[in-house]
């Protein structure tokens, strides 16, 4: 008995202290190693360089990794009773408050990135708010001549498909407003009920294919596949007044979408119209080639 | 609504408003023209209308947008004189101090700190992690003011100042992502702080005490008039780290009280890493490369002891563990031998 207790003692003990060295080790390591050894932010970077490019990295490769790694960076702001994460953008000033999930299931975004609006200074800012919550191709394809209206749902960004009407937009909450994770996008209803999209995973999957082989193809070959790619991109894509004008059949059915009447009146009202008004007085309609065919190519 | 009479959040308070804007070298840096309206209504600047920092923008498009100018008048009234509030004094401290164009070295001016690389619109802490016991504080303000949004407002912009706004770590990284960079600090010619983390200071804060110095503490103690913004150079007389005045900030509010003349003057403040010889840069004019001698010796001699202790540790605690392994093993087989 005596002889047992003593053995649970001594077991007991020993695994304390073992425990302990092992701790004492843990707390102990940075207050005698410190900070010496430890990698700083620019050695990082170089490495990541060196690992990727090999040794002799030019200045615009090394330009090239820092962006990249900016992109990637979140800013953390811990406020004590919530944590707001972000990306970083350097020197930005007001809070974004959330952390922008990318649309991974669109087929125009590998390309053109998801902020693709540059050329008409006045409004690309506005188009790439639209782009946040409604894919390319409801802007960017619409129906020709006498060919049936297209039929618009709801889909996820990360998944691609098919989802219920957001809730937050029947929210008066205004901050969730265009924050949906999901995007409006065209497409049929097929005979039997389901619903398909204009670009879905098969497109999806021609244009990735196409993205890995580019390198080995000629440019009469690249730009005969981008024709394809852009095969139903108008020349003469949505503007303002397409969707923010009072219609009997607005372009957008966005009823069926899950608007409320209330943000259906203040889509048109004179407060956004007459805004966009001002804003069609400056701008200048691109003609869009369209099509995506090469400057240089076209000229052959 | 105060903020927003000019009804900038139709436009503004959408997600993806922005653009990418090229610079002269064709360079794009994203500009995000959505504003958070939550964050920025409960933000230390949620009471202002947008154009009292945004000048001009009166047209549509914004063709006549300014720069926004912190030192301009923001059109409330400072209540405790009735003038006109502004940052004006801040924006004269920043130019004055070590971060001014005018006392950096000529053509790098884009490497120093303005407003909103330090700052950005951040909304109010609670000082308070337990939001409870916030809660009650406000609720004896309620038992004289009415409306319970003001209360709360003048309660957070009192309690937040009362707090620490920014802990250790946070500024030491803030003032890393310059000081710490090698390139940066070689083309001003000033020494990279890097041993810092090395030094009991840079250690504590790690283990996230609050009460040990950090680099404000020293460069610019609120204690003796300075401020984040009035960050002198050492070579200034008055800077609190310069000469004599060391001494005065070592025993500041009840840190190294008692210490003697000789605590200051004695040892480097900012150690070397080892690799390069600090602080001895601009006072000195040396290059590292040319370090003198007797400097040398003492870098080596701090090295090597240094490097016996770790040593001994390792020794010592692994030896310690190994004892244990060993040990825990013996009872096995003596448990074995007896029962088997
Ligand atoms: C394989 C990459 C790729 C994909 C995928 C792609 N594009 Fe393009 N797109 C291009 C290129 C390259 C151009 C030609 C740019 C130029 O000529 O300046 C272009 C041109 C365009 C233009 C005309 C621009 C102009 O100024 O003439 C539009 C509009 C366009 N694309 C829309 C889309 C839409 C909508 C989608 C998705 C359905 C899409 N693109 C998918 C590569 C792509
Ligand atoms: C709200 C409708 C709308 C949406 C959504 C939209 N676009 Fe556009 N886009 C336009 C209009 C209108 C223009 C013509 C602007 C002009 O006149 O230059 C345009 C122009 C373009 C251009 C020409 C180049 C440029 O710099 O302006 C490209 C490329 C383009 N869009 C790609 C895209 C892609 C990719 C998406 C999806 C991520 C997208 N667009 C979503 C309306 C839209
Ligand atoms: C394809 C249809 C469509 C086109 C084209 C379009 N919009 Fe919109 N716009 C919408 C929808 C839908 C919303 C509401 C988004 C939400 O809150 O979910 C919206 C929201 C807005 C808002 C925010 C208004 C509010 O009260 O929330 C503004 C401003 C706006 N659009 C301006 C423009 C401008 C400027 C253009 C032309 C460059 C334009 N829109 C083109 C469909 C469109
Ligand atoms: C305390 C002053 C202040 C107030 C109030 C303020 N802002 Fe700002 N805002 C700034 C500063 C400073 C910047 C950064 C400017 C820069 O980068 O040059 C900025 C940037 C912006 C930007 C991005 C500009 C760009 O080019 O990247 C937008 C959009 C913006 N503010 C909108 C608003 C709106 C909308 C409101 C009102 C709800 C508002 N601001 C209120 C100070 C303010
Ligand atoms: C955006 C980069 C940046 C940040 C952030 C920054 N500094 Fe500096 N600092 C500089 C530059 C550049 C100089 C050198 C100016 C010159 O050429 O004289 C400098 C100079 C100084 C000097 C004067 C050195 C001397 O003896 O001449 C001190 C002290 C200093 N900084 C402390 C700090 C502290 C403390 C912080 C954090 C609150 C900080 N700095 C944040 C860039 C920065
Ligand atoms: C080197 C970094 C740095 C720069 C540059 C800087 N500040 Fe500060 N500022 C700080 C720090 C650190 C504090 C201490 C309070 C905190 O941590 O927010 C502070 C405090 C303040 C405060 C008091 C904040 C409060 O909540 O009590 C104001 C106001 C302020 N700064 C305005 C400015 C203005 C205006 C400028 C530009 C002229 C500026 N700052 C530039 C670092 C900086
Ligand atoms: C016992 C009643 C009482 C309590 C409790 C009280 N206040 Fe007051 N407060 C007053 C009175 C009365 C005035 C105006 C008299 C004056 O100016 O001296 C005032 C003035 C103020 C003002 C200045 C307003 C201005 O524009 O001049 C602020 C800010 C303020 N209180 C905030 C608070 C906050 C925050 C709390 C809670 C921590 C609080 N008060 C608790 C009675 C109270
Ligand atoms: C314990 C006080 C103390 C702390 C904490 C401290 N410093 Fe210093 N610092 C000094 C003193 C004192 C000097 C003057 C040099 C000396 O005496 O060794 C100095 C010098 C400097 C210099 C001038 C270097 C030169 O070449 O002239 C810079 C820059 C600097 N410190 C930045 C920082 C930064 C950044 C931090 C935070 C990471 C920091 N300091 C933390 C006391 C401190």
């Amino acid at each position: 008995m005596l002889d047992a207790l003593k053995a649970i003692i001594r077991t007991v003990y020993i695994f304390a202290l073992m425990g302990f060295t092992l701790w004492f080790g843990y707390f102990l390591h940075p207050v005698i190693f410190g900070m010496d050894g430890a990698e700083t932010e620019e050695d990082i970077a170089t490495r990541e360089i060196g690992a990727f490019f090999g040794e002799g990295a030019t200045e615009e490769e090394k330009e090239f990794m820092k962006s990249i790694k900016q992109q990637q960076q979140t800013s953390t702001t811990d406020l004590g009773y919530m944590v707001i994460e972000e990306q970083y953008v350097k020197g930005h000033f007001h809070h974004v408050g959330m952390k922008v999930e990318s649309d991974s299931s669109s087929i125009c975004t590998g390309c053109h990135g998801a902020v693709p609006h540059d050329k008409a200074k006045t409004i690309r800012a506005f188009l790439n708010m639209h782009a946040f919550y409604m894919a390319c191709e409801t802007c960017h394809v619409r129906p020709e001549g006498n060919e049936p209206r297209y039929e618009f749902r709801w889909y996820d960004k990360e998944t691609g498909k098919v989802v219920a009407n957001p809730p937050g937009l029947n929210t008066l909450d205004e901050s969730m407003y265009g924050n949906y994770a999901a995007k409006i996008s065209p497409g049929e209803l097929r005979r039997d009920g389901t619903f398909k999209f204009l670009n879905g995973p098969k497109e999806l999957a021609f244009v990735e294919r196409y993205l890995k082989e580019e390198s080995r193809l000629n440019d009469t070959q690249k730009s005969k596949m981008k024709k394809v790619i852009h095969r139903n991109v108008n020349e003469d894509p949505l503007i303002c007044d397409g969707c923010h004008t009072i219609v009997d059949e607005p372009y957008l059915p966005y009823t069926l979408l899950g608007y409320p009447q209330r943000r259906l009146h203040e889509l048109t009202s004179t407060e956004v119209v007459g805004m966009i008004n001002k804003y069609k007085e400056f701008y200048i309609p691109h003609l869009l080639r369209g099509g995506g065919v090469d400057k240089d190519v076209e000229a052959e | 609504m105060a903020s927003d009479d000019e009804s900038c959040l139709m436009c503004h308070k959408m997600p993806g408003l922005g653009r990418y804007a090229k610079d002269e070298n064709q360079n794009a840096t994203k500009r995000i023209l959505y504003v958070n309206e939550a964050l920025f209504k409960a933000s230390y600047h949620g009471r202002l209308p947008c154009k009292s920092c945004h000048r001009g923008v009166d047209e549509i498009p914004h063709t006549d947008a300014e720069k926004v100018d912190c030192a301009s008048d923001c059109h409330i009234k400072d209540p405790s004189s009735n003038s006109g509030f502004s940052h004006r004094a801040i924006v004269h401290d920043l130019s004055m101090s070590a971060h001014g164009a005018r006392q950096a070295k000529a053509g790098l001016e884009d490497d120093l700190p303005d407003c909103k690389y330090c700052h950005s619109n951040k909304p109010y802490q609670r000082s308070d992690a337990d939001h409870r016991q916030s809660m009650k504080f406000l609720n004896i303000c309620l038992q004289c003011h009415e409306s319970e949004e003001w209360a709360e407002r003048f309660y957070k912009h009192i309690s937040y100042r009362a707090s620490i706004r920014r802990s250790s770590k946070q500024i030491v990284e803030l003032c890393s992502q310059c000081h710490a960079d090698r390139v940066m600090m070689d083309n001003h010619e000033l020494d990279v702080v890097v041993g810092f983390n090395d030094t009991f200071h840079g250690k504590a804060i790690r283990y996230g005490d609050a009460e040990v110095a950090n680099c404000l503490n020293c460069h610019a103690p609120y204690e003796s008039g300075f401020s984040p913004h009035s960050i002198l150079s050492q070579r200034q007389s008055r800077s609190p780290v310069s000469g004599d005045n060391k001494i005065e900030t070592c025993r500041q509010s009840g840190c190294h009280t008692g210490a003697k003349e000789e605590f200051a003057t004695s040892g480097k403040i900012h150690p070397a890493s080892f690799t390069t010889v600090q602080m001895m840069r601009r006072n000195t004019l040396n290059r590292p490369g040319d370090a003198d001698p007797e400097t040398a010796f003492q870098e080596w001699v701090l090295h090597m002891i240094s490097l016996f202790y770790k040593t001994l540790i390792i020794v010592v605690v692994g030896g310690l563990a190994l004892h244990q392994v060993l040990d825990v093993l013996a009872i096995r087989r003596e448990r074995r031998a007896r029962g088997g």
